[in-house]
């Protein structure tokens, strides 16, 4: 598994994604953007890092527009609603265990482990999953929040003991991700978990609300949702790369790479800042690195250097 | 007067097993003890998150019913009596049926308190015995409150402002009971705070089976007093 992280700092670029997806998330963004003026909830530029607040994942539903159902988070506190995309839900420190024996689902016993209990720890955050905001009379059933990616350098885990003492996993993405994953979103009410990550580091966690409006024989789906966790201690994130061109050829191009040492970057070249093809793997080291790209043809060429691995 | 006596027996049984009328019964739904702080003191109370009522605890009955009834496991539960002993639970996640009762103090402003409330176990008057606890990621009890050992529990809950928490509440027996808890903070601008004790009325339902052998024997007690006119 490739242990790019995805929100790293780039000197030439920010993060790139595919182009259809940065179509769709850009939509997306419009979409809550303009559910967030009309409701008058607050927008931010800088996204809000919430810490130890209650907070619920939070299914809402606006009939009338594209996809009518949504999922925010909600500060159960400040009583404010925000996007996804404008907070950071961080899993401080104090979050950090050991694994016991007899629970091989979450890994091997003795192995460091990351949990925001379900039940109120004050020095973490208190996150739960909320229906609240659902009009009773108007779904068949609950809603339910399920779980469709996981990019991290880890495991995400959500579950309950029932009141019998049995553990009951609502997510696991250690034993791949499918139906099996999802919480369920009562009408008008909420619950809290235990949420689970075997690794530091930054965790992208995306979610689809699914429900079935009364008498109705389709789905409503939610726009896919990804959610930022941020599990501390963060990992130090590798220092920007330097890519500068000393010579260029008729086709090749002489460049000087100054980045961290064992660190391995990935060139990459387009032609028109649109399609993006790799070039040259090249390795940092304490002094500047110099090698040849080989130019694709004549015309303008594009390049820039991304971290694809951490240090050894 | 010998007469009337049968009949006074079986009225003095109808009060004492008939729950208390004068109170709202909450049996099912989400519920909170709350906290809040109104002209200088604490103020206890029960809210029906349901309906978005507030009640004094003297005007609200918790109400536990019949199917909360679930037998003690034992090991790391030992505190609900060996295994198989009967208990009436209220869970700490929502369960259809039940009360979904918590512990909050939603309506206060964490920037007025400093740190966390704290809410005490004060006295259980009862059939039986209560527990509060809550259970760990590993799935390990972590008793609050226990009234049958309190030395084996802190006997209290912290409540952050602006916060409520759910817990498994735990009943040896039905019945009446009348549990008194007691808040207390230091309220930034006003100084320490403490509410007093503040008794809360909950009722455990017991068994239909049992409902239907009291009945029985009081209609046996009327019948007896009719044959003697």
């Amino acid at each position: 598994m490739k242990s790019t992280d995805p929100l790293s700092p780039l000197l030439l670029r920010p993060v790139r994604r595919p182009l259809r997806t940065r179509m769709v998330g850009a939509a997306a963004r419009l979409a809550f953007l303009a559910v967030c003026l009309v409701a008058g909830w607050r927008v931010s530029g800088e996204p809000v890092r919430l810490t130890t607040q209650h907070v619920d994942f939070r299914v809402l539903y606006a009939p009338g527009t594209t996809n009518e159902l949504f999922l925010m988070v909600r500060d159960g506190d400040a009583r404010t609603n925000y996007a996804a995309t404008n907070v950071v839900l961080v899993v401080r420190p104090p979050a950090e265990t050991t694994l016991p024996e007899g629970f091989p689902e979450f890994g091997q016993a003795g192995s460091p482990f990351w949990i925001l209990p379900a039940s109120q720890n004050p020095e973490l955050l208190y996150l739960g999953v909320s229906g609240e905001g659902l009009p009773s009379g108007v779904f068949a059933g609950s809603p339910e929040v399920q779980l469709i990616g996981v990019r991290a350098p880890g495991d995400f885990f959500a579950w309950r003991f029932d009141p019998s003492g049995s553990l009951e996993l609502f997510m696991d993405s250690r034993n791949g991700i499918g139906p099996d994953d999802r919480i369920p979103a009562p009408v008008g009410g909420h619950g809290h978990f235990n949420w689970g990550f075997s690794s530091n580091g930054w965790f992208e966690v995306t979610f689809r609300v699914v429900g079935r409006l009364a008498g109705a024989t389709t789905n409503l789906l939610a726009a896919d949702t990804p959610f930022r966790f941020a599990v501390e201690p963060l990992p130090p994130e590798p220092a920007a790369a330097t890519l500068s061109v000393l010579e260029a050829g008729s086709d090749s191009l002489a460049c000087r790479l100054t980045g961290s040492p064992g660190v391995s970057y990935q060139i990459e070249l387009s032609s028109d800042l649109g399609s993006w093809r790799k070039g040259t793997a090249v390795r940092g080291a304490v002094d500047p690195v110099d090698f040849t790209v080989p130019l694709p043809g004549p015309g303008q060429c594009y390049l820039y250097v991304r971290a694809v691995a951490g240090v050894d | 007067m010998k007469t009337e006596l049968p009949a006074l027996l079986a009225v003095a049984s109808l009060v004492a097993v008939a729950p208390i009328q004068a109170a709202t019964p909450l049996s099912s739904g989400h519920a909170d003890i709350g906290i809040a702080y109104e002209e200088g003191a604490l103020d206890l109370h029960v809210h029906d998150e349901e309906n978005d009522t507030e009640y004094s605890p003297a005007d609200a009955l918790l109400v536990v019913n019949a199917q909360a009834l679930q037998f003690a496991p034992g090991g790391a539960y030992a505190f609900l009596g060996p295994a198989g002993t009967p208990n009436w639970i209220l869970p700490s996640s929502e369960t259809a049926g039940l009360l979904f009762l918590g512990i909050g103090a939603e309506e206060l402003d964490a920037a007025d308190w400093q740190g966390n409330l704290t809410l005490r176990l004060d006295s259980v008057s009862g059939p039986g015995s209560f527990y509060l606890w809550s259970v760990n990621p590993f799935g390990q009890p972590v008793l609050h409150m226990d009234s049958a050992n309190p030395s084996g529990a802190p006997g209290v809950v912290s409540v952050s402002p602006g916060n409520h928490g759910h817990y498994n509440w735990g009943f040896s027996a039905p019945g009446t009971y009348s549990i008194s808890f007691e808040a207390s903070g230091l309220n930034i601008a006003d100084g320490p705070q403490n509410s007093g004790p503040v008794a809360f009325q909950f009722e455990v339902v017991p068994e239909p089976q049992t409902w239907a052998l009291l009945v029985l024997g009081l209609a046996g007690l009327l019948w007896g007093c009719r044959s003697r006119r």
